[in-house]
């Protein structure tokens, strides 16, 4: 989801600092894209909700310090929805697979697991993106956000860049050494779920 | 799915889901929680902030009622959260896995952030003042002054990113009994304190410490002098509040509190006994809340500078050992007036 900033949006960041109302219209505008970055990595509409509250109040704590920077108001507040997220994490102490909620969602609603056809597409789909999710969750903070805001959060190179303070040059080293680290998580990851599953038998 | 390309694919896949939209009745409910905690935090006479405590999930915001703002005086570390650099001047920032840079206000500063002051320098991190050749990390959402232990740079000068100053997580949540320390990761009530307040009112140049400190509720007793306000007051330690089983011998902390320019307040504390401490955490408390401000590793430092926190506040130093266990907290001593 990506939207375009709203009209005049200095404007509004700028009346927002004093003015209820404005601050309501850069809510209301920024609130799909960022309830759809903490659903992503999260997985939960539950969390979704806890870290899109948290962003919003830490938003507005942090308003009558900001100061507008090229790029628009989405990479300082995805910068804060990247904290939360990962706030959010440390707080429930993911551990690097995420068993119990994989199978939770695999079973909701229907209470089945959907097989054949387009039902196992999106099973495995979901399953990847679980183990995404699971693997993400144990790099480092500075990885975490360089994929979150290139990837998930719906900055393009450019905002993610700047909301990582960083030039893209920089930011694409980082971003390139995020990107491998996660390769190796989930290569782990891989390999433990191989491992257990040769126990198991 | 390790493959470059698959990896990517699946991360562009995973952005362009957007999954469930929120709840309407969430995002109502949010709206106007934002719009009575901003406009209360307009409405702040003296630039105090109030914080409306919206992150603790649907349930709490439930219980939230619009228009019953909590007061709160919070400045608990938010591991997540960054720090923010308010004001800088010969400061030089070092984030992990940045080059140096020339510290700056409204800087985010993450954790494992080093902060060097130079001679002429002074610095504002989250309320604590950093005079000139002052050095401090951010860790765990607080400001630890103090020289990191540490801190291998390449030969760039960068810090690597996984190269962090010793965390001093254990001191800084070892939680006095009687203390409600919110560094355990609730987040029911997770603020941040107010930013300095400027223009308060006329400097003051002589002190105007505490008057008699609040009675102690652990049964311990406390021997004070209540003093007028234009004279220092020494109030003496209570007995340990801790339970720390030690050897060591036995320590005294007295702490005094003086309104400076700038709307600042400087505490100064003196030790008695032959401790073998690491580090001092400054408390402040407002009603039954208390938080830590900021910890210092201990080199004979018995001073620091904050700005100064909205009425009602006090504060309090506590002597952490070096396996984080409390070893003595010094008297509670009231924010001096301007």
């Amino acid at each position: 989801m990506r939207t375009d900033p709203p009209p005049n949006e200095r404007e509004l960041v700028e009346r927002a600092k004093a003015d209820a109302t404005a601050f309501g219209e850069l809510y209301r505008h920024y609130l799909p894209r960022v309830h759809a970055y903490a659903w992503r990595r999260t997985g939960t509409r539950e969390a979704a909700e806890d870290i899109t509250a948290s962003v919003f109040e830490a938003a507005l704590r942090g308003l009558p310090r900001y100061r507008w920077r090229p790029g628009g108001f989405a990479p300082w507040l995805f910068r804060i929805a990247a904290n939360q997220v990962i706030a959010h994490h440390r707080r429930e102490g993911r551990a690097a697979t995420d068993r119990g909620q994989r199978a939770m969602a695999l079973t909701a609603g229907s209470g089945e697991v959907p097989v054949g056809g387009e039902g196992l597409g999106q099973v495995l789909i979901q399953e990847e993106a679980h183990e995404v999710r699971a693997a993400l969750a144990t790099l480092t903070a500075r990885y975490q956000r360089a994929i979150d805001l290139r990837y998930l959060a719906g900055l393009d190179q450019s905002q993610a860049a700047k909301a990582m303070g960083l030039a893209k040059p920089a930011f694409a080293v980082v971003l390139s050494r995020a990107l491998k680290a996660l390769r190796r998580e989930l290569a782990t990851q891989q390999l433990d779920s191989t491992a257990e599953e040769v126990s198991r038998r | 799915m390790t493959g470059d390309d698959n990896l990517e694919t699946t991360l562009t896949r995973l952005g362009a889901d957007d999954g469930p939209p929120a709840d309407p009745a969430f995002a109502n409910r949010l709206d106007a929680v934002l719009r009575a905690a901003h406009s209360a935090q307009l409405h702040d006479d003296h630039r105090r902030s109030v914080w409306v405590p919206v992150t603790a999930g649907v349930s709490a915001l439930a219980a939230m009622v619009v228009g019953a703002l909590i007061w709160l005086v919070a400045f608990a570390g938010d591991p997540a959260a960054e720090v923010v650099m308010t004001a800088a001047f010969d400061t030089q920032v070092i984030i992990p896995g940045e080059a140096a840079s020339t510290g700056e206000a409204g800087l985010l500063l993450p954790d494992g952030t080093r902060i060097v002051v130079g001679l002429d320098g002074e610095a504002v991190v989250d309320g604590v003042v950093l005079g000139p050749g002052a050095e401090a990390v951010i860790d765990d959402g607080r400001v630890v002054i103090g020289p990191a232990r540490s801190a291998p740079t390449d030969r760039r000068g960068v810090v690597p990113e996984t190269s962090q100053a010793t965390s001093l997580r254990s001191m800084a949540s070892t939680t006095v009994p009687n203390a409600d320390d919110d560094s355990d990761g609730d987040t029911s009530s997770s603020t941040r304190r107010p930013t300095s307040s400027t223009g308060d009112g006329p400097a003051t140049s002589a002190p105007t410490t505490a008057t008699q400190p609040p009675e102690p509720t652990d049964g311990s007793r406390a021997t004070s002098t209540q003093t007028s306000s234009t004279r220092p007051t020494t109030t003496t330690a209570a007995a340990p509040t801790t339970t720390a089983t030690t050897d060591r011998a036995p320590l005294s902390i007295t702490l005094t509190a003086m309104a400076v320019p700038r709307s600042r307040i400087r505490l100064d504390w003196i030790t008695e006994g032959a401790p073998d401490l690491a580090a001092f955490r400054v408390e402040a408390a407002a009603g039954d809340r208390t938080s830590t401000i900021v910890v210092i590793r201990s080199s004979g430092a018995r001073s620091t500078t904050i700005e100064r926190l909205p009425p009602g506040a006090s504060y309090r130093v506590v002597a952490i050992a070096e396996d984080g266990t409390t070893l003595q907290s010094s008297n509670s001593v009231p924010q001096p007036s301007p």
